[in-house]
């Protein structure tokens, strides 16, 4: 297993080399750079600007340590990410940290929710499977999975937040500050604290980010269960005398959970990663819409940061899940 | 609101939904509207003042603390309240004393400018504000390591464009610009020519003070920590906190020139730049003031009609025409396309009727003339539209290349454009293509100068006709992008560059903005922008001047009048 876990951690060296060098050259081909402006500016400024950069030299070139690429990618071996184009004397990595740290409660947070709402309607409506709450379950799975999140956060905000007035429009109520990095210290530990939460800025981002997985793992899991529970082994687990409850929850559910769990990873990255939209509806300063702007921006330093980060998360999630897998299903090893 | 209104609510909520998906899907994308003007007061709210409080207002994020690099106006309105230079424009746009205790005192020959501070000066950490802050301050927006992008404003200090334009800091270079602090409270600088806007130069963002005490030398990096810096604005920044928001605190050491000191116990920013969301906030009593979008403009003025209010941003629009291409060197053609153009419709149905429909480039309070000014010779007449383009050989359209439209890809960019394709069509009988591209790339083809028909237009950086002119429309401008050459608009600006004599220098500014505008020389002005907010009732003193002075909310340059009522 472990000489399995640093074979995939040696192999993301080189996935994200090629991503680093292919988004590099992308960024550079598209028209426009960080200095385009609808108010062009005077031709020294650009050229300070330039220089200051180091966009005066060449993208790439046969002396790659004297081209834009080289600087970048001897930075980048010093694990530096460089400073933004836009948002001035402000590092990438620290852009990164403290969007992340938002955009990482709210993913979580859309997560939790998706997977306790989605697991528990599925498997409900597998065990009534073609009866009212069945078809209560396929109606929310099918509502939930074809409303995009943007117009789901703006219909929460109408009736919920303008209408009633029981939540915020602006905002998350995360915990700030959350040293998400460090275990060891007393604000990591912050946010398992239900009063440092402000509910009234978190339940709707929450619910428009975590519907749309929540129908998609009910569906998943209700086509999973239903598929389980005709085995021969739940047969025999429920003649061998076994209450309902034993059979569903340690034959049934754990069994049923492969397919979800092989799901589950991709969207972990998903919801922390692309929850741009509803940062936007409910102006939550998370990196996901960072990571939009900048490309709008043409915000070099901030586009390559966050496509490297989410790179990184993305393939550390792919694999947590992989190693999950093994731990729910015997079957599977790694060597 | 009863259990059972709520149902209702929702169910008309669901029932409007739906039919909005429907529509939708038939892909019915016709958005005219109404551009009916509703009242719209152009005075702040007043009422009766109280001590403290807090004002949440909507804005955008800075992009950068440091005024001596700022170009956005989401900067200039942070940095308005927390710095202030030597004087201050009212709400006539009429220079003020701030920092100084007097007028500059001009040599003879206006290229001498010696400038005394008011008693007593102190930066918000209590360290006195002297001179050399304010010389600190200038040569920081000349140095070419900064890269500020306003350098430009101050061309006229001796050295400061060799400084700038200098392939790597010479601190020769720094210590030849002209101005120096002759002791603590007396500033001198020395100008290549006589330059009589400037003033109101010494009144803008890039020649606020630099805290001396805290840098070591002009070019350091500017802190992004609040804590680390020093305030001599109405107010300090107490956080600013990237893709949040910044709030501020009155500052304790104001010197209050004008009388007037912040009533507020703080002001709270959100940065929002999806001006939807922010009128839901504003609807849920989360916010005192927000932005209007235009496309909302009919919804929120109807929902709010004593808390909207509509202000003049100092800014033209126009149909940007590059004069390299063939066609449109001819003044005929030019002439025809403006003629084709109807201002009040086009202004309807893009806008709502939020805009102010114009043939004159420059506004009138910057010294121009009034919107209607030049209606008789490019405003819209379809009968001698098709007779300019029949006079420049192309009868009834005939013969007339396919023009492209270049175009951002914001829906109001979007709708201008195809309104200005369908009317060349209707009234010319010409075709145009409309191309649709994001706003890096069309600024950087509009900088390259690719493109035939832009809609594009000029936001003021200080309120003065000068501002309009130089380097826009003179042959060989930097900003001079749609090529316009016009010898008898080079012949004017020459005399009124320099010109010492003010009356003159306005009348022959405004003779410029004459030929410009009649001569479509590079453009054919369809409106000047307006701003639309709406304002709490609580709130007073968010009182606008007379031209906007870039402002991102009402009366921002003057922050410290803001306050709200009992």
């Amino acid at each position: 297993m472990t000489a399995y876990i640093i074979r995939r951690l040696i192999w993301m060296v080189p996935l994200l080399w090629a991503v680093v060098t292919i988004t590099f050259l992308l960024m550079h081909a598209v028209e426009g750079g960080p200095f385009s402006r609808e108010r062009p500016l005077p031709e020294a400024a650009l050229e300070n600007l330039n220089r200051k950069y180091h966009l005066d030299k060449p993208v790439i070139s046969l002396d790659v340590w004297d081209s834009q690429y080289g600087h970048y990618m001897w930075d980048l071996a010093h694990f530096d990410l460089g400073q933004s184009f836009y948002v001035q004397d402000r590092e990438v990595s620290t852009l990164i940290k403290d969007g992340f740290e938002t955009s990482l409660q709210l993913g979580i947070s859309a997560f939790i929710f998706a997977v306790i709402f989605g697991l528990a309607l599925g498997i409900i409506s597998a065990l009534n499977h073609n009866g009212p709450l069945d078809y209560v379950g396929v109606f929310f799975s099918m509502v939930g999975a074809s409303m995009p999140n943007f117009i789901l956060g703006t219909f929460l905000i109408v009736i919920f937040a303008v209408e009633l007035g029981w939540f915020d429009v602006l905002g998350w109520g995360g915990p700030e500050n959350w040293d998400f990095w460090n275990p060891l210290s007393p604000d990591f530990w912050k946010v398992f604290v239900p009063m440092n939460w402000d509910f009234h800025k978190v339940v709707l981002p929450v619910l428009a980010l975590g519907v749309l997985p929540a129908a998609y793992f009910a569906r998943i899991t209700r086509a999973s269960m239903l598929e389980v529970l005709s085995q021969d082994y739940i047969r025999t687990a429920r003649s061998k005398g076994l209450s309902e409850w034993a059979v569903i929850l340690r034959h049934a559910v754990k069994n049923a959970m492969v397919p979800i769990l092989t799901v589950m990873g991709p969207y972990l990255a998903f919801l922390v990663t692309g929850s741009f939209l509803v940062e936007t509806v409910f102006t939550i300063p998370g990196v996901g819409q960072r990571f939009v702007e900048s490309v709008f921006q043409r915000d070099y330093g901030m586009i390559m940061g966050t496509t490297i980060f989410y790179t990184a998360f993305i393939a550390f999630a792919n694999l947590g899940v992989d190693l999950l897998y093994a731990f729910v299903d015997p079957r599977i090893r790694y060597s | 609101m009863s259990l059972s209104k709520h149902w209702k609510f929702l169910l008309l909520t669901v029932a409007a939904l739906t039919a909005l998906f429907a529509f939708a899907a038939c892909g019915d994308d016709d958005e005219e509207g109404d551009g009916g003007e509703s009242a719209t007061p152009t005075e702040a709210p007043a009422g009766a003042r109280i001590d403290g409080g807090t004002l949440r207002i909507q804005a955008s994020e800075p992009a950068s603390l440091d005024p001596h690099f700022s170009s956005f106006a989401s900067d200039i309105h942070l940095q308005r309240a927390i710095w202030r230079g030597l004087y201050s424009l009212d709400g006539q746009n009429e220079p003020q004393l701030s920092m100084a205790a007097d007028f500059p005192d001009i040599s003879e020959d206006g290229t001498v400018y010696t400038i005394t501070l008011a008693d007593g000066l102190l930066w918000s950490d209590g360290e006195p504000l002297v001179a050399k802050d304010f010389e600190w301050g200038i040569k920081r927006t000349c140095n070419n390591l900064v890269a500020g992008e306003y350098q430009y404003v101050l061309t006229g200090v001796v050295g400061c464009d060799a400084h700038y334009g200098a392939a790597a800091f010479d601190q020769a270079l720094e210590d030849a610009i002209g101005v120096k602090a002759v002791d603590a409270t007396t500033l001198e600088i020395t100008l290549a020519q006589a330059q009589p806007t400037f003033t109101i130069i010494l009144a803008l963002w890039m020649t606020f003070p630099m805290p001396s005490h805290l840098f070591t030398a002009t070019g350091d990096a500017w802190p992004t920590d609040p804590a680390l810096l020093a305030y001599n604005g109405p107010y300090s920044l107490e956080t600013f906190t990237p893709g949040q928001g910044h709030s501020l605190v009155p500052n304790p050491n104001w010197s209050a020139p004008q009388g007037v000191s912040p009533t507020l116990d703080k002001i709270v920013a959100t940065y929002i730049d999806d001006l939807a969301v922010a009128a839901n906030a504003y609807r849920n009593g989360e916010l005192d003031f927000t932005d209007v979008n235009t496309q909302e403009l009919e919804t929120l003025r109807t929902e709010f009609p004593d808390e909207y209010y509509k202000f003049l941003h100092p800014s033209t629009r126009g149909l940007e025409m590059q004069m390299n291409v063939e066609v449109l060197k001819d003044l005929d053609v030019r002439l025809a396309l403006s003629k084709a153009i109807d201002r009040e419709a086009l202004n309807t149905v893009v806008v709502q009727g939020g805009n102010e429909p114009s043939t004159s480039w420059i506004p009138e309070v910057d010294g121009g003339h009034p919107p209607d000014a030049f209606d008789a010779e490019i405003g819209f007449n379809e009968v001698e539209a098709k007779q300019h383009l029949a006079d420049a050989g192309f009868p009834d359209g005939a013969g007339f290349p396919n023009l492209t439209i270049l175009v951002g890809n914001s829906p109001s960019a979007v709708a201008t454009a195809e309104f200005l394709q369908d009317a060349f069509k209707t009234v010319l009988n010409i075709d145009t293509t409309v191309e649709s591209v994001d706003g890096a790339t069309r600024s950087d083809r509009f900088t390259n100068q690719e493109f035939e028909l832009f809609p594009g237009g000029w936001l003021h950086d200080y309120p003065d006709p000068e501002n309009w002119v130089l380097g826009l429309f003179d042959t060989g401008g930097s900003l001079n992008n749609y090529n316009c050459s016009d010898p008898d608009i080079d012949a004017l600006v020459d005399k009124a560059r320099f010109n010492a004599d003010n009356t003159e220098r306005l009348a022959q500014y405004k003779e410029i903005n004459e030929l410009i505008s009649t001569r479509v020389c590079g453009i054919a002005p369809y409106w000047h922008e307006n701003d639309h907010w709406l304002v709490d009732s609580n709130v007073v003193g968010m009182a606008e001047n007379i031209s906007g002075n870039d402002s991102s909310a009402a009366g921002d340059w003057n922050m410290e009048a803001w306050g709200l009522a009992s």
